[in-house]
């Protein structure tokens, strides 16, 4: 099933090409959370790296994201996004 | 931006050799975050005019002795037209091989590098893949000459019995001589003399000495002796040294631009330093740098004995392994590098090495500002001492667009991050500075991104921690604008398209407040209007060609944002935004435009401020802009991207020269190459935190981020910029960041 950006809105914002492509729930994102001051981690993911007490990144199924949203220990998610070479 | 543009780019190209995309597959192409399968080749279409000559050239030259091509074409193609250089080095490539390497190389070409280089401490070094002069600097007396590949067996200590205390230029001119190396015929000097500055007690029993042919008088010193030029026989050097007249006799030296301009106009030499400071280069500091393309071999970045300064290279993109940082990339250790370092060719042996750019790659430079020791190049960065901790970024979703696609400048938001938290890993309880270069022009721009949350995290950890990141360059693109929506009546803001190259249009606004977006085509067709929280997708089946969003409060920082995304391909130049308020109230905002090396789009009536990057923007962040080091008035960089932040604060906070900035170029062993952006100047600053953190820690304090950044604001030099001392210019910053910084008194 596609994913519905529009509804997360835990999800920070996206540049519109990144919304414009369809993302089906099996797609793997590489994204940034952050959790409630003094909040675990969800136990459904698994960190990769902690950036602080609050931000960690991870590799998740697209369709986790609706989880994430109704999840109370999660404030925000970031899905990965290029960034160029200042050149 | 339109991402398929953005991909078609390769590390070095330009757009000459770009074929056009249509906007359905540009539509989707457009992904992020996204892991597919890796592509076999890379797209023809990525490929430069001087890429395309390179290997026309190394096609016709198979066999033939190739390390030597990048330095040839691009000092030939300095020099020629392209086409005029293809023709030539076409013939040459016809010819038999030994004709090639001496005879087409110029005069002037200051890129190359001996494949060999003995260090002054006669350590040998194994041969780096380089190209070899024809004529060059390297051919005075007074300097190494470029040797026959080797083995180190076969080398020995010459029986040479010169004086230790002469100048050592001037005891490697007598070296040169008694082994039989003859100088070069100059305008002023005959290949064996060497021409020498003087300091003498009397100018008239200088000029009355026989082996002296005497230059100009430049006048007396303050106790009376004089300074005077003048060339001497080789082989009479310590004879006149001996002259009782004689006070100092130095030999002259090749002058070319080199960071001396970075080093001298941000008073980091050793002799500019503040009293009592000694920071001794950095030492057991550590410099992360975030960048693309590490030359590990280069000379810089090597000690006295030829071992590695890296302490470690983490290869994002690299085949994972058991140790792998956050369990992908490839990462080598010290001692890997170190064992690659011998072989013939040491990216080879070590499974990484830098793209090969013809204009050298951007992280080696980098490097070089902030750290490099100067041993290859002559000329040491800011912090020549600092231990090395270098990651080629990666970003996660490109590996389908093939090798050529992997040397790519791009990186992504999360593994940046990961870079950094693996840079600070690694330094452990070592003061630790981290070099960013990497931007784009969206972005909410007022520190709340989850990338520039992660940055300050990071640095609040732990004392002697700092993160720099470059200003940006796109001061003079025309990506931002900025106004109010009136309370009643349309509001339009032009977006101009640049050769159907599409684009991406982002506008933040108060959360509180709501607009109405439509999108006016060039031929009048309006997509839209898109209501607060809803989108829009134009297109056909399967391929979107216009993307409308209307989003209402970000999470992060509760603003409302507008995007439009514009495939590459639509017909038309300029586009109409149109605004409304919905709410009677009028509606302040900015707008930005995405980046797009290859065709970017600018809005009609810009507004110049606002225009750093989007990690610049963070709180503990240091962001820095660009000035000319190379000129008395220090004149700001066109480019230079300006503050302040949405949210009002005074970024970039400093600012250093990155304006025709000589530094390291890969793949030439001691080559150095000129650069110019704020990717230039962040190092130097990157360079200077080092030096303060070594001088803190030489007392034993610890620096925590908000002093570290009060002292650099404090002790920056103004006019320019022409504002107050502790007041703020757009650009500038606070003012350019200097070596007093060092001075370790709390502020």
């Amino acid at each position: 099933m596609a994913i519905d950006f529009k509804s997360l809105k835990k999800l920070e914002s996206l540049p519109a090409s990144v919304q414009a492509e369809p993302h089906g729930d099996e797609d793997r994102l590489v994204v940034l959370i952050k959790v409630r001051q003094g909040a675990d981690h969800p136990s459904y993911i698994v960190p990769r790296a902690k950036m602080g007490p609050d931000i960690f990144s991870a590799e998740i199924r697209a369709g986790d994201l609706s989880r994430i949203e109704s999840d109370p220990a999660v404030e925000t998610v970031s899905v990965s996004r290029q960034i160029p070479l200042i050149k | 931006m339109a991402k398929k543009s953005s991909r078609g780019s390769s590390a070095g190209a330009s757009s000459k050799g770009r074929t056009r995309t249509p906007a359905s597959t540009a539509a989707k192409k457009a992904a992020s975050g996204t892991k597919k399968p890796a592509a076999k080749s890379p797209p023809a279409a990525t490929i430069s005019a001087s890429d395309r000559l390179h290997r026309s050239i190394k096609t016709a030259l198979a066999g033939r002795p190739l390390d030597v091509l990048p330095g040839l074409t691009e000092a030939w193609m300095g020099l020629l037209s392209v086409p005029a250089a293809q023709r030539w080095l076409q013939h040459l490539a016809s010819l038999a091989p030994a004709a090639l390497p001496t005879a087409a190389a110029p005069p002037t070409a200051a890129v190359v590098a001996p494949a060999v280089v003995v260090a002054p401490a006669a350590v040998v070094l194994p041969a780096v893949p380089a190209a070899t002069p024809a004529a060059s600097s390297d051919m005075l007396g007074t300097r190494l000459s470029p040797v026959d590949n080797s083995s180190a067996q076969s080398l020995r200590t010459l029986p040479i019995k010169i004086d230790t205390a002469m100048d050592p230029r001037l005891q490697l001119a007598l070296a040169n001589h008694q082994t039989g190396k003859s100088g070069l015929n100059l305008a002023s000097t005959t290949g064996d003399e060497v021409a020498v500055i003087a300091r003498v007690k009397s100018v008239e029993e200088w000029e009355a000495l026989p082996d002296i042919f005497a230059g100009c008088n430049l006048g007396k010193t303050g106790d009376g002796s004089s300074i005077v030029t003048g060339r001497v026989p080789i082989q009479r050097i310590e004879a006149v040294r001996a002259e009782p007249t004689i006070v100092s006799l130095k030999a002259s030296q090749p002058v070319g631009p080199t960071l001396s301009a970075t080093i001298q106009s941000m008073l980091v030499s050793d002799q500019a330093l503040p009293a009592n400071a000694a920071p001794d280069g950095g030492r057991d500091v550590v410099i992360g740098i975030v960048d693309f393309g590490c030359d590990f071999a280069h000379r810089n970045f090597r000690d006295q004995n030829g071992n590695s300064r890296l302490l470690a290279l983490w290869h994002q993109n690299g085949a994972a392994r058991p140790d792998s940082p956050f369990g992908y990339g490839r990462k080598y250790t010290a001692a890997e590098i170190d064992a690659a370092l011998p072989a013939p060719n040491p990216y080879t042996a070590l499974g990484y090495g830098p793209a090969e750019a013809l204009d050298g790659t951007h992280g080696t430079h980098v490097m070089d500002i902030a750290a490099g020791n100067g041993l290859g190049s002559t000329q040491a960065g800011v912090a020549p001492k600092a231990g090395i901790v270098f990651v080629e970024a990666a970003t996660s979703d490109l590996a389908s667009e093939g090798p050529a696609t992997v040397n790519q400048a791009f990186g992504d938001s999360v593994q940046l991050l990961e870079a950094v938290r693996f840079i600070f890993d690694t330094a452990g309880d070592k003061p630790c500075v981290c070099n960013l270069s990497l931007g784009t022009n969206g972005g909410p721009h007022d520190g709340t991104s989850l990338v520039e949350q992660g940055l300050d995290a990071i640095v609040r950890e732990k004392p002697n921690r700092a993160v720099v990141i470059a200003a940006s360059n796109s001061q003079l693109h025309g990506i931002h604008t900025s106004g109010q929506v009136p309370a009643a009546g349309n509001h339009e803001i032009i977006w101009q398209q640049r050769s159907q190259g599409g684009g991406e249009f982002e506008m933040w606004y108060g959360g509180a407040r709501r607009l109405e977006v439509t999108l006016v085509a060039t031929d009048g067709t309006v997509f839209g209007p898109v209501q607060p929280g809803d989108n829009l997708s134009i297109g056909q089946t399967g391929a979107i060609a216009i993307f409308m969003s209307s989003r209402l409060s970000d999470p992060n920082n509760h603003d409302n944002v507008i995007g439009i995304w514009l495939a590459e391909g639509m017909p038309g130049d300029n586009f109409v935004v149109r605004l409304r308020s919905l709410d009677g109230q009028p509606v302040d905002y900015h707008a930005w435009i995405e980046r797009n090396d290859f065709a970017q789009a600018s809005f009609a009536a810009p507004v110049s401020t606002h225009t750093l990057g989007s990690i610049s923007t963070g709180h503990e962040t240091v962001v820095v802009g660009s000035y000319d080091g190379h000129k008395p008035a220090f004149p700001l960089s066109n480019f230079s991207s300006a503050g302040p932040t949405r949210d009002g604060r005074n970024k970039p906070e400093l600012s250093a020269p990155g304006q025709n900035v000589m530094a390291a170029k890969s793949r030439t062993g001691t080559g150095i190459v000129r650069k110019s952006g704020t990717s230039m100047a962040a190092p130097a600053i990157t360079g200077l935190i080092a030096l303060i953190f070594a001088e803190a820690r030489r007392n034993g304090r610890d620096l925590p981020i908000s002093e570290l950044r009060a002292r650099l604001q404090s002790n920056a030099t103004i006019n320019p910029p022409a504002v107050p001392a502790g007041t703020w210019d757009g650009r500038y910053g606070f003012g350019r960041a200097n070596g007093g910084s060092i001075q370790d008194t709390p502020v």
